[in-house]
C-alpha cells in the first residue's frame, strides 16, 4: 500500500534522520535501507529523497562528504550532524507520543501490518 | 578526472573557481586547457561515466531542469551517477532503476528549492533584497498608472473672469475722471532720459557735475509734468489691467530698450489670464516719481515754492492712485512713491527751508498730512491665486480639485526661468507632482489661513509686534505653489510702518520750521507745537512713546529710539546711521548684540530728520550695464 504524501512528508525526514543515527550512509544504501527495514512501506523513490537530503544538509541537520569506495566508484555518503541528534531525539519523542494518541484512538497498527 | 572535495551541498571556493575566467586563466596556465563545453559540468560527468542510456537521459533530464549554479548541477548528477552505479552494482536493471526514480521534472523541481535554500546567506538576502525591489517596482508601476490616468484625463473648468472683475471698478468711473489717459500722454510725450543719468536718476543735486544738464532736461519736461498735475487731481485711477499694453503705450516703452519688445505671449487659455497681465505703469510711475523728485530739488534751488508744491501734489497724487491696489505690489509702490514725497520735502527743509514761504509749508504740511492711510488689500492677489487654481486644477465640486496637466504648464511657468512649458521629464512626473500637491481646496484654505494669521499679527501698530517678521509661509504651508503665491505680508506691513513714521517726521519738521519762523527759535519740546502747528506728538514706532527730539549744533534732531529701545540722545549707532532697517524684536537684537560681531549697527538711534548728508557725486560716470530706466 502506497502512502499518502502529505503523512509521508512528515515521517520522510525522520526516518532519514533514524536510518542515519547508526552512521553515514550513501544515497542507494539509504533508499535500500528504508524499504528493508519498512517492509516497503517508507519506499522513497529518489526523485523524493535526494531532495530530502538535500533539504536535511541545507537546515544543517545532516552533512555530505564524497568518498572513494573500495570498488573505486566515488559516492556521498550523509551523516548527523550534531543539530541533527538532537532534532531526532526530539521528534522521536514527539513520534511517540503521536503515536501513542494515535493507538489510543484505535488507530493502532495490527500485528499482521507490523513490517517484519 | 572528477575532481574530489567535500561538503556535497556547497562545493568548495577553489572548485567553484575554477568554473570562472579565473579558472580558465588557471588551466590555461597551470592544468591546461579547458575540457569542451560537451564535456563541461553536468554533460562532462556524464560523459566520464558508463550508465546505460536509459539512467544516462533519466541523470540528464533531472540535471538539464535544474535552475542552479553549474558546480551544483554537476554535483547533483555526480550523485545521480553514483546512485544508479550502486543500483547497478547490486543488480537491479537499468529499467527498473529508472522506474523506480520517479518523475525527473518534479524531482528537478525539488532538488532546485533544496539547493537554493542551502545557498549562503548572502546570496539569499540578495535574492530576497531582489524580490523586494521586483515587488515595489511593480507596485509603484502599477501606482504610477493610476496617477498617470487620472492626471492625463483632469482637466480644469473655467468658471470665473477674475479679469473683468479686476477692472470693474477701473471701467465704471467716468471718463474724465480717470487718471490713466493722462499718465499715458505724459509718459508718451517725456523725453527719452539720456542713459548717462540712468545709474543716479533721482539722487541729483546742486553742486553734481551734472547738475546744469539735469536742469535742463528738467526744464524741457516742464509741459510734460503740467499733465502730470492734471492727472494727480483726477479722483479715479481708471487704468484696466490686460495682458498687452496700449500700443502707444508700448512703443514708448520700448524705444528705450535696444533689445525691443518681448514676443507677445501665446494665447495657450481661453481668455488672458490673471497672471499674464502687465503692470507698465509700476514701473513707469516710479521713474516718474524720481523724476519729480530731482524736480523738487531744481525748484528749491530757484527758490520756485509753487513749483515744489506742484510736484509735491504730483507725487502725493500717483500715491492716492496707486495705493487702492488691486495687487499688494502696486500699493508697494504707492508706499515708494510717498517716501519719495517725504524725502524729498525732508531735504528741502534741510537745504532750502527759504525756498516755501510760511503759507506754502502749511499747504504742503496740510497735503502731506490729509494722505490716507495705506490699508492693505489682497483682494488682487487673492483673485491672481483663485484664477490659478481655477487654471490648473480640476473642479470636482465642493471646492475640490487636483493639478491637471495643463496646471502642471501654469505651475511651471511661476517657477524660476517663467517657463517655457514643462518638458519630458516634467511630464513625466507630472502624475507625482500632481499627487504630492495639495488638494485645491485645501491650498485655498491654506492660503485663507496664512493671510488671517499674517493680518492679525501685523495689523497693529509697530510697538504692538512681538512675532519676527518672517515671509515665509510657515509651517503649515506644505505646497511649493502656495510658497511662491503668497503675498510678502510682513515685508509690507514693515514697509507701511516706515512709510508712517517718515510721514509723522516730514510732518513735525515742517511744524518745527514754522514754529521757529513764528518764534526765532527752536522749540524747548514738541509739546510746543501743540495745537497750533501740529495736532498730537507722533509716536515713535519703536516703543509707542512721543517720537523724540533734540537741537544739536543749533539744529533740530528727530529720532526714533532705534532698534535697542533705548534713548542715546539722537546719537546714531557707532558704525553710522542705519538705512532702510529691518524691524527686529528686542530679543532678536539682544541675540544680535551678544553673538555678532559688527552689530553695534543696532546699537544708537535711528535719525528720522534730518536726513544724512551726502557727497556730490563724481564728475565722470559710465552708465553701467544694468542701469535703471
Amino acid at each position: 500500500m502506497r502512502i499518502e504524501s502529505e503523512l509521508l512528508r512528515g515521517a520522510g525526514p525522520l526516518a532519514v534522520l533514524k536510518t542515519l543515527e547508526r552512521g553515514p550512509r550513501y544515497g542507494y544504501e539509504l533508499v535500500e535501507a528504508l524499504a528493508r527495514q519498512t517492509g516497503g512501506v517508507l519506499a522513497l523513490g529518489q526523485s523524493t529523497l535526494y531532495p530530502l537530503l538535500y533539504n536535511l544538509e541545507a537546515k544543517g541537520l545532516i552533512e555530505a562528504d564524497w568518498r572513494e569506495a573500495d570498488s573505486g566508484r566515488e559516492r556521498k555518503y550523509y551523516s548527523l550532524t550534531k543539530s541533527g541528534r538532537k532534532r531526532l531525539a526530539r521528534d522521536t519523542e514527539q513520534w511517540r507520543l503521536l503515536s501513542g494518541a494515535m493507538q489510543a484512538l484505535g488507530l493502532g497498527p495490527a500485528a499482521a501490518e507490523v513490517p517484519a | 578526472m572528477i575532481p574530489r572535495h567535500h561538503g556535497g551541498g556547497q562545493p568548495r571556493a577553489s572548485w567553484r573557481v575554477l568554473s570562472t575566467p579565473i579558472g580558465d586563466l588557471l588551466r590555461g596556465r597551470i592544468t591546461g586547457p579547458r575540457p569542451p563545453k560537451h564535456l563541461r559540468g553536468w554533460r562532462g560527468v556524464l560523459a566520464a561515466s558508463d550508465l546505460p542510456e536509459a539512467l544516462r537521459d533519466t541523470i540528464a533530464a533531472v540535471a538539464g531542469s535544474l535552475r542552479l549554479w553549474k558546480e551544483e548541477k554537476a554535483d547533483v548528477a555526480r550523485e545521480l551517477a553514483a546512485h544508479f552505479a550502486d543500483g547497478l552494482a547490486s543488480g537491479a536493471g537499468a529499467d527498473a532503476l529508472r522506474d523506480s526514480f520517479g518523475d525527473p521534472a518534479q524531482a528537478a523541481r525539488l532538488i532546485t528549492r533544496a539547493k537554493k535554500r542551502a545557498r549562503p546567506l548572502w546570496w539569499r538576502a540578495v535574492r530576497r533584497a531582489r524580490q523586494l525591489i521586483a515587488a515595489g517596482f511593480l507596485l509603484a508601476l502599477i501606482a504610477y498608472a493610476y496617477l498617470a490616468a487620472q492626471f492625463w484625463l483632469r482637466s480644469p473648468t473655467i468658471s470665473r473672469d477674475y479679469l473683468a472683475e479686476l477692472n470693474t471698478a477701473a471701467l465704471s468711473a467716468p471718463e474724465d475722471d480717470r487718471a490713466w489717459p493722462l499718465y499715458v500722454k505724459a509718459i508718451i510725450d517725456q523725453e527719452n532720459l539720456p542713459p548717462r543719468f540712468w545709474w543716479a536718476w533721482g539722487d541729483y543735486r546742486p553742486g553734481d557735475p551734472q547738475w546744469a544738464e539735469v536742469v535742463a532736461y528738467l526744464g524741457r519736461n516742464q509741459g510734460m509734468i503740467d499733465t502730470l498735475a492734471r492727472a494727480a487731481e483726477r479722483p479715479d485711477f481708471g487704468m484696466p489691467v490686460s495682458a498687452t499694453m496700449p500700443p502707444d503705450l508700448a512703443r514708448k516703452v520700448w524705444s528705450r530698450h535696444e533689445q525691443g519688445p518681448p514676443p507677445a505671449p501665446t494665447e495657450t487659455e481661453p481668455g488672458p489670464m490673471v497672471m499674464q497681465i502687465v503692470l507698465p505703469h509700476l514701473g513707469e510711475m516710479r521713474g516718474l516719481a524720481r523724476l519729480l523728485r530731482e524736480d523738487i530739488a531744481a525748484a528749491a534751488a530757484g527758490r520756485d515754492g509753487g513749483r515744489v508744491l506742484r510736484d509735491l501734489g504730483v507725487l502725493l497724487g500717483m500715491r492716492r492712485h496707486l495705493q487702492d491696489g488691486p495687487f499688494f505690489i502696486t500699493q508697494l509702490v504707492a508706499l515708494a512713491i510717498g517716501d519719495v514725497a517725504m524725502r524729498a520735502t525732508d531735504e528741502v527743509l534741510r537745504d532750502t527751508p527759504d525756498a516755501l514761504t510760511d503759507d506754502e509749508w502749511s499747504r504742503a504740511a496740510h497735503m502731506l498730512a490729509a494722505v490716507r492711510p495705506v490699508v492693505p488689500d489682497i483682494a488682487g492677489d487673492r483673485m491672481f491665486f483663485d484664477d490659478i487654481l481655477q487654471r490648473a486644477f480640476s473642479d470636482e465640486g465642493g471646492g475640490h480639485g487636483r493639478l491637471t496637466a495643463r496646471g502642471l504648464g501654469i505651475v511651471d511657468s511661476l517657477g524660476p526661468g517663467g517657463g517655457g512649458g514643462p518638458d519630458a521629464g516634467d511630464l513625466a512626473l507630472g502624475p507625482i507632482s500632481a499627487a504630492a500637491t495639495p488638494d485645491r481646496r485645501e491650498l485655498s484654505e491654506q492660503y485663507t489661513r496664512v493671510m488671517a494669521e499674517a493680518r492679525a499679527r501685523r495689523d497693529l501698530p509697530m510697538w504692538k509686534w512681538t512675532v519676527p517678521l518672517d515671509d515665509d509661509a510657515g509651517p503649515g504651508v506644505t505646497a511649493t505653489l502656495l510658497r511662491v503665491l503668497l503675498p510678502a505680508v510682513d515685508s509690507f506691513y514693515a514697509a507701511l510702518q516706515r512709510s508712517e513714521q517718515g510721514r509723522d517726521a516730514t510732518l513735525t519738521a515742517i511744524a518745527l520750521e514754522l514754529y521757529r519762523r513764528r518764534h526765532g527759535d527752536w522749540p524747548a519740546s514738541l509739546a510746543d507745537l501743540i495745537p497750533d502747528l501740529l495736532p498730537a506728538v507722533p509716536p515713535d514706532r519703536m516703543n509707542g512713546e512721543p517720537m523724540r527730539y533734540a537741537v544739536r549744533g543749533g539744529r533740530p534732531v528727530l529720532y526714533s529710539v532705534g532698534l535697542d529701545r533705548d534713548d542715546d540722545g539722537g546719537r546714531v549707532p557707532a558704525d553710522g546711521p542705519m538705512v532702510n532697517f529691518r524691524w527686529l524684536t528686542p530679543a532678536q537684537v539682544a541675540e544680535k548684540l551678544a553673538t555678532r560681531a559688527g552689530a553695534r549697527m543696532y546699537e544708537g538711534d535711528l535719525i528720522l530728520w534730518p536726513p544724512p548728508p551726502r557727497e556730490p557725486l563724481r564728475e565722470s560716470e559710465e552708465p553701467p550695464d544694468n542701469g535703471k530706466d
